[in-house]
């Protein structure tokens, strides 16, 4: 560093003399460009003296010419002449002045010129005077002649000393300059020199130090590659390192944090993903807390924040509940906060919950059995080695007095040797055995009990010890007597019935049951009796029975309950009875009666389709024949009118034979058309959705009245009625019954008497029943019906008009309104037409009305 | 009296020749335009409305039963159209069923006529048509 300074000095000072001696060869060439420019002044100037004072000299020469000359010819013009240059000279004289005003010895010269011209002036004056006065005064004259010569010399001396003084000044000036110039060129060169010697020096020194430079730059270079390498080798053991601890940490099946103070993670290992369901990296840098909200103030929440604080290694197990996770945290203190090492032993945990669990649940499966049941085990010699506490009481021993003894010493009553074979052997095999036992205590009280034996088998399969599990069921035992004591008592009546019968105890076993039982159940009845009905009915779980039989056991009796048994093909009523300790089943064979009314309802089924047939067939044939009347019109109007026009228009071309044939054609088609009509009618009957409306009767009767008073007075008829009711009904149906029924007694009246018609009405409790009887002609029973069909007549067209529709129509309407029409006639003797109509008209008419 | 242009809407030629005969008896001389279905008429009224010149008749005579397109649609689109409502549809018809009456009328027809069945009656009909909508009523113009 001393050497840089010392060297960098040395270059500054280099480099400042230089500058100087820059700067004083500038100043120095200033100077003297200055100088030469002075010098260049000062010939200009001079030159200027000279070239002035040579035209003043000129013009005073010239002036003294021409006055001689004016002298001589005395010419005006020659005398202007003079006055010019006379002004002339004063001119240039000025200009003299001016150039040479700071040199004293010019100014007195020039100043001794001007005297003289002015002098001269004055003289001349004096001799142009004479010559005005033509006073030729010679000597006068000559003598100012002569005085003006003179002057001229004397000005012309003057000029030449001021011309002489100037170059002299010029050339005095001249060589001082040159000098000085001289000198300066000298210091110029020394000065150049100077600034070469340092610029070469400076050169020289910059050169040395960029090679200087450059060297400790390479050096440099060599140094910091080394280092670098050095630092890559250093690093990748370092990554290598890390690498490793990286993948240790994410390898091992603890999870791993590392939290600052802050409490934010500074590193998750890849576990911390299974455990948290969170991608380890997107943790990082966030507060746990924040993160896992749920765990402050948690057991963990605590270590965390007390070895945090004080820097000591804990540990825990804690329960994370949002995640379902058991964890056991090793909490380590580091340099800036804390690392947690976190095992995951939630299966261990569910493990130990579930043992502690079902541990608890062998202790009160123990306390249960143990309260309700009668406990005895014994070894595979049948010695006693536990008993509990209801055992004691019901044998009438103590508990000490049991243990260490044989439990055959109990008196035990197995009814019979080969019974008690049977389980011994049935124990030993290593089965379990269920079944009743009667006891004796030491009192000599007899107990049942429903005992299970369920063998503890050895790693051999062969058992080593017996444990014996017993219900006191003595009671149950007596009540199931009782009720086979009645029964037993009543069995003639109960096999003498039809209908299966059987009897359940609380338990659901078989007490009792008829001989149909057995053929409903499929078993005989040593199969039967004593056996529990599940084991009977294996499936019994799957059907209506289960519920029934709970209900039953519960005390809750079942009536009329449906049953069909698939494999009796048999209907039954099945009636629960429940009685104190159990439940009697009873079956009621109702096959037949259900024959019948699935037939019935069969039936049923098919008259309903029928009668839907029906409707819409009849809808069907409704319309068919609205639209075939509507169409068949159209043709048959053609050939009515036509045949009409050529009627009209040709009948001069007609025979009377003609004549004859085209009226019996319009005739028919007339007929037809009216036929057609008539078919409309009665297919429009019911087809309009008419609506209910009360309708008084008597008006009714008094329009149609009016509407046939001309017929009437024809006929001289005398039309009387009953005061009628007012019933609800279809009104303009209803008034063409009445009118078709009155219009057929006008119509068939006799000609010889006036015609009578009564009308008459009853009621009973469903129906309106009208009648309206006539004096007329009648009509023969054997047609009585026939007159209600469609287009029977029992007259010529000749004798009476019409189609034979409008008692079909009548007939039609009727039946719409839920009525029916008869006749009572005879002939010669009057009608009489009855008729009934529906008080509540069913709206199920409306199914045939609407369209 | 001015002669007046009639739109005859009939399928039926027995029914065309009676009608075309009973108007053109008397002294009013009429043109009278026969079209034969539905949908030529719709077409042809149509065709009314774009011509500028054409002469829109004065009376329709509508029969419903007609091929392509019935009488009910022609009458709806007449009484939809701004340029043809105003004309007065006569629904000349055999139909005396109320559904066909009903439906007339609510569709804005003139007055229905059943075609009467005798050809007497279906002469004087229609020069009583004739009478009424060409002597009495003023029509527009």
């Amino acid at each position: 560093m001393k050497y840089k300074d010392a060297y960098n000095r040395s270059l500054i000072l280099a480099i400042v003399l230089l500058l100087f001696f820059i700067i004083l060869v500038t100043g120095i060439s200033l100077y003297q460009f200055d100088k030469v420019k002075s010098s260049s002044k000062l010939v200009e100037h001079t030159q200027e003296v000279l070239l002035h004072s040579e035209k003043l000299m000129s013009y005073t020469i010239d002036k003294s010419r021409y006055l001689k000359e004016y002298l001589l010819n005395k010419e005006n013009a020659t005398k202007e002449h003079i006055e010019q240059l006379k002004a002339l000279i004063k001119n240039e004289l000025f200009i003299i002045r001016q150039l040479t005003i700071n040199n004293p010895i010019q100014k007195e010269r020039i100043d001794s010129i001007n005297v003289l011209i002015d002098l001269r002036a004055d003289i001349l004056n004096r001799i142009f005077n004479y010559y005005k006065q033509k006073d030729n005064n010679s000597k006068q004259l000559i003598n100012d002649e002569q005085m003006s010569e003179s002057f001229v010399y004397r000005i012309r001396d003057y000029i030449s000393l001021i011309q002489n003084t100037e170059i002299n000044l010029l050339n005095k000036t001249k060589s001082a300059n040159n000098a000085s110039i001289q000198k300066l060129e000298k210091i110029l060169e020394i000065a150049i020199l100077g600034a070469l010697i340092l610029l070469v020096f400076v050169i020289q020194k910059i050169r040395n130090d960029f090679n200087e430079k450059k060297e400790t730059a390479d050096l440099f270079k060599t140094l910091n590659k080394e280092l670098q390498e050095h630092l890559a080798f250093k690093s990748s053991i370092l990554n290598e390192t890390k690498n490793d601890l990286t993948e240790m940490l994410n390898t091992m099946t603890e999870g791993y944090i590392a939290l600052d103070r802050n409490w934010k993670y500074t590193y998750a290992n890849k576990r911390i993903y299974e455990f948290t369901n969170r991608i380890p990296e997107s943790l990082i840098g966030k507060n746990i807390w924040e993160e896992f909200p749920d765990a402050i103030d948690s057991e963990t929440y605590k270590i965390f924040h007390k070895v945090m604080e004080e820097k000591i290694y804990m540990s825990n197990i804690d329960y994370y509940a949002p995640n379902d996770f058991w964890q056991e945290n090793h909490v380590y203190p580091s340099k800036d906060g804390i690392f947690v090492f976190i095992r995951n032993i939630t299966k261990k945990k569910r493990a130990e919950i579930a043992l502690q669990k079902s541990l608890r649940l062998l202790q009160d499966y123990q306390f249960a059995i143990d309260q309700s049941s009668i406990v005895s085990m014994v070894d595979s010699a049948g010695k006693i080695i536990y008993v509990n506490e209801n055992f004691a009481n019901i044998s009438g021993y103590s508990t000490d007095e049991l243990i260490g003894i044989n439990i055959m010493d109990i008196n035990v009553d197995f009814r019979s040797d080969s019974h008690k074979n049977k389980i011994l052997k049935y124990a030993k095999s290593g089965k379990v055995w269920k079944g009743e036992i009667l006891i004796k205590s030491k009192e000599g009280e007899d107990f049942w009990l429903y005992t299970t034996i369920i063998p503890f088998l050895n790693t051999d399969d062969k058992p080593y010890q017996f444990l014996t599990i017993s219900f006191n069921i003595t009671e149950k035992r007596m009540a199931d007597q009782r009720i086979i004591n009645t029964l037993t008592e009543n069995k003639i009546i109960l096999e003498s019935i039809d209908d299966p019968f059987y009897a359940l105890n609380k338990d659901w076993v078989i007490i009792y049951c008829n001989s149909f039982a057995e053929t409903l159940l499929f078993k005989n009845r040593e199969n039967l009796i004593g056996k529990n009905i599940m084991e009977v009915i294996p499936d019994l779980m799957e059907t209506n029975f289960y519920q029934y039989f709970l209900d039953a056991s519960n005390g809750k009796g079942l009536k009329n309950i449906e049953h069909y048994s698939i494999r009796l093909n048999h209907w039954y009523n099945i009636n629960i009875y429940p009685y104190e300790n159990g439940f009697t089943v009873y079956f009621k064979d109702i096959t037949t009666r259900k024959l019948a009314e699935i037939q019935l309802l069969d039936l049923n089924k098919t008259l309903i389709k029928k009668s839907d047939e029906l409707i819409a067939s009849n809808k069907e044939l409704e319309q068919f024949a609205y639209i075939a009347s509507h169409d068949l019109q159209e043709p048959l109007r053609m050939i009515t009118s036509y045949l009409t026009m050529i009627e009209k228009k040709y009948s001069l071309l007609l025979d009377d034979k003609g004549k004859t044939y085209i009226s019996y054609a319009v005739d028919g088609g007339r007929r037809m058309r009216q036929i057609i009509l008539d078919l409309l009618d009665f297919s429009r009957v019911g087809r309009k959705a008419e609506q209910l409306e009360a309708v008084n009767l008597n008006d009714l009767i008094n329009e149609i009245k009016i509407l046939f008073h001309q017929l009437i007075s024809e006929k001289k008829a005398k039309i009387i009625a009953d005061q009628l009711p007012i019933i609800v009904a279809y009104k303009a149906p209803l008034r063409q019954v009445f009118q078709n029924i009155i219009n057929n007694a006008l119509k068939y009246s006799k000609e010889a008497q006036p015609c009578n018609i009564e009308i008459h009405y009853s009621e009973t409790i469903t129906h309106w029943q009208f009648s309206i009887t006539d004096n007329g002609i009648g009509i023969e029973s054997e047609y009585f019906d026939q007159i209600f069909v469609i287009f029977h007549r029992l007259h010529n067209r000749e004798q009476y008009s019409g189609t034979g529709i409008g008692l079909a129509i009548t007939k039609k309407i009727i039946e719409n309104m839920g009525g029916s029409i008869w006749v009572e006639s005879e002939l010669d003797n009057g009608s009489t037409f009855y008729f009934t109509i529906l008080k509540k008209i069913n709206n199920e008419s409306d199914r045939y009305s609407t369209n | 009296m001015k002669a007046i242009d009639i739109l005859l809407i009939e399928d039926n030629d027995g029914d065309i020749l009676l009608t075309t005969e009973a108007l053109e008896s008397g002294k009013i001389i009429n043109t009278i335009n026969i079209l034969r279905d539905g949908k030529q008429a719709i077409d042809y009224l149509n065709k009314m409305c774009t011509e500028f010149d054409s002469a829109m008749p004065d009376l329709i005579l509508l029969d419903i039963n007609l091929p392509k397109k019935n009488g009910f649609e022609v009458l709806k689109h007449i009484k939809n159209k701004e340029a043809l409502r105003h004309l007065p549809v006569i629904m000349l018809t055999t139909s005396s069923s109320e559904i066909d009456i009903n439906m007339s009328y609510y569709n804005y027809a003139n007055c229905f006529i059943t075609k009467p069945v005798e050809v007497d009656d279906f002469m004087e009909a229609i020069s009583k048509i004739k009478n009424f909508w060409i002597s009495i009523v003023k029509l527009p113009s």
